[in-house]
């Protein structure tokens, strides 16, 4: 059984459990759980954020509308299909897709960049002890399959599911060619498959 | 076309698409299949779970001090810092409005909104034009349901509501398509929202009560998925307290605007 985040210092458990525990106190509309989830969470959401949207001011609006979300909608979470975390990230990651699609809609940016320093989605030596607990199991199993790709495959997979890209949009932002980028993508795929199956 | 006599087809295709990037045609065919395929939507579901962590992985970034404030702000938070204040003055308190009997009343609803649907008509054709370029963006479906995509491979327009206001002037154009059960909302110039309140989106059925399609996200242009946009005659929507109607199955606020669903074919 895991204890109930402290309420008067600032919280440090990040399992799925205490996490479950404080999106649960977030359906009755408790204000301090909703903080605490906020302070354990919106470092790694709004890396996601910008990961997305490059843009810092789109990625702190996103976060915004993604925290109000799972404010209203916390009583939606179910621990038997996935890890709170992987509910947040999925809360985030819609929203900021339709995002993207309503700056795309104004005429904005058209085509966001990839940013080098956004790229890596493999684990830094800047990685806290904390953030790696963040992780669920699925995510932990996932980093470490992904270390097993190419990095220009594990780029295209990234982008793809990450930015909803589709082969041609990944191609334009990596600069090569539409073959190219299906063949990556296509063994990237197939390497993960190996890897996470024999889990 | 039997997939399953290609080795490894299958898990291919299934995997490109819940990555993603099978689009157009060969999604909305594949799609087909799997509709009749159990095999093939497991394998579906296995490769969405296997992806969907990858939204955790990466270095974090701490957000700007604005950012939880705004969220407080929005979320008319901030009893835990007024303290002992929360007991006389809580949120319950404070979020709860009347609810009005006088929008339980279906007739009052239905005479509203015939009358502001003449010129809303006649903006259609131009704001569907308008906005069809962008309609056959990939679209998402909401987080609760998983991080499933759905095919929108052309602009396809089923059905159509403008929303118009008591004078008539068309403030929201309402497309719904029936394959992918996808609805947009587009606020046409001259809508705004009111900064504290919500926006809800009402179905009015031939009998019953209104049902609640979704409070309107902040922004022109929204999209949602709606089961049976075409088993409600007219839409309406009405001014909430932030994050919609207290009560499921009635507006509890003004009703704004209003029209009526018409199947574009």
């Amino acid at each position: 059984m895991t204890a109930l985040p402290d309420d008067t210092t600032s919280p440090t458990d990040t399992t799925p459990q205490a996490l479950a525990l404080l999106l649960a106190r977030v359906v009755s509309h408790d204000e301090r759980a909703l903080r605490a989830l906020y302070d354990l969470t919106s470092p790694k959401l709004f890396a996601l954020a910008l990961r997305i949207l490059v843009k810092r001011e789109w990625a702190e609006e996103v976060l915004q509308e993604a925290f109000v979300n799972i404010w209203r909608y916390a009583g939606d979470y179910r621990d038997s299909l996935a890890a709170p975390m992987t509910w947040m990230a999925a809360i985030l990651r819609n929203r900021a897709l339709d995002y993207l699609r309503q700056q795309k809609a104004y005429g904005a940016a058209a085509e966001t960049p990839w940013s080098d320093a956004l790229d890596e989605i493999l684990p830094t030596q800047d990685d806290g002890p904390s953030e790696r607990v963040l992780l669920s199991q699925e995510a932990r199993r996932l980093e470490v399959c992904l270390a097993q790709l190419e990095a220009r495959q594990r780029q295209a997979v990234a982008l793809a599911y990450l930015r909803d890209q589709s082969h041609s949009e990944v191609a334009a932002v990596l600069k090569v060619p539409l073959g190219t980028v299906k063949s990556w993508i296509r063994r990237g795929l197939e390497k993960l498959k190996t890897c996470l199956g024999s889990w | 076309m039997d997939l399953h006599r290609y080795p490894g087809l299958v898990d291919r295709l299934a995997a490109e698409y819940a990555l993603g990037v099978l689009r157009a045609g060969s999604r909305r065919r594949f799609e087909q299949i799997a509709r009749s395929d159990a095999a093939i939507r497991v394998s579906i579901e296995s490769w969405r779970a296997r992806l969907q962590s990858m939204a955790e992985l990466g270095a974090a970034t701490t957000p700007p001090p604005e950012v939880w404030l705004a969220i407080e702000q929005r979320l008319d938070l901030g009893d835990a810092r007024r303290g002992a204040q929360v007991a006389t003055d809580g949120p319950a308190a404070r979020r709860a409005p009347p609810v009005s009997r006088w929008f339980d009343n279906l007739s009052f609803w239905r005479g509203w909104s015939i009358a502001a649907t003449a010129i809303a008509v006649l903006a259609l054709a131009i704001a569907i034009g308008h906005f069809a370029p962008f309609a056959s963006a990939p679209q998402q479906q909401v987080a609760q349901q998983g991080a499933q995509q759905e095919p929108q491979v052309d602009s396809q327009v089923d059905y159509v509501a403008t929303l118009a206001d008591k004078d008539a002037h068309a403030l929201v154009l309402v497309t719904w398509n029936k394959q992918t059960s996808e609805m947009t909302v587009r606020r046409l110039s001259g809508a705004s929202d009111p900064s504290d309140k919500s926006v809800q989106l009402w179905g009015l059925p031939k009998q019953g009560h209104p049902v609640s399609l979704g409070v309107l996200p902040r922004g022109a242009t929204a999209r949602m998925k709606v089961a049976s946009v075409n088993d409600f005659p007219v839409l309406a929507a009405s001014i909430e307290p932030i994050g919609g109607s207290p009560n499921p199955n009635a507006p509890s606020g003004p009703v704004i605007y209003t029209g009526k669903v018409i199947p574009t074919a």
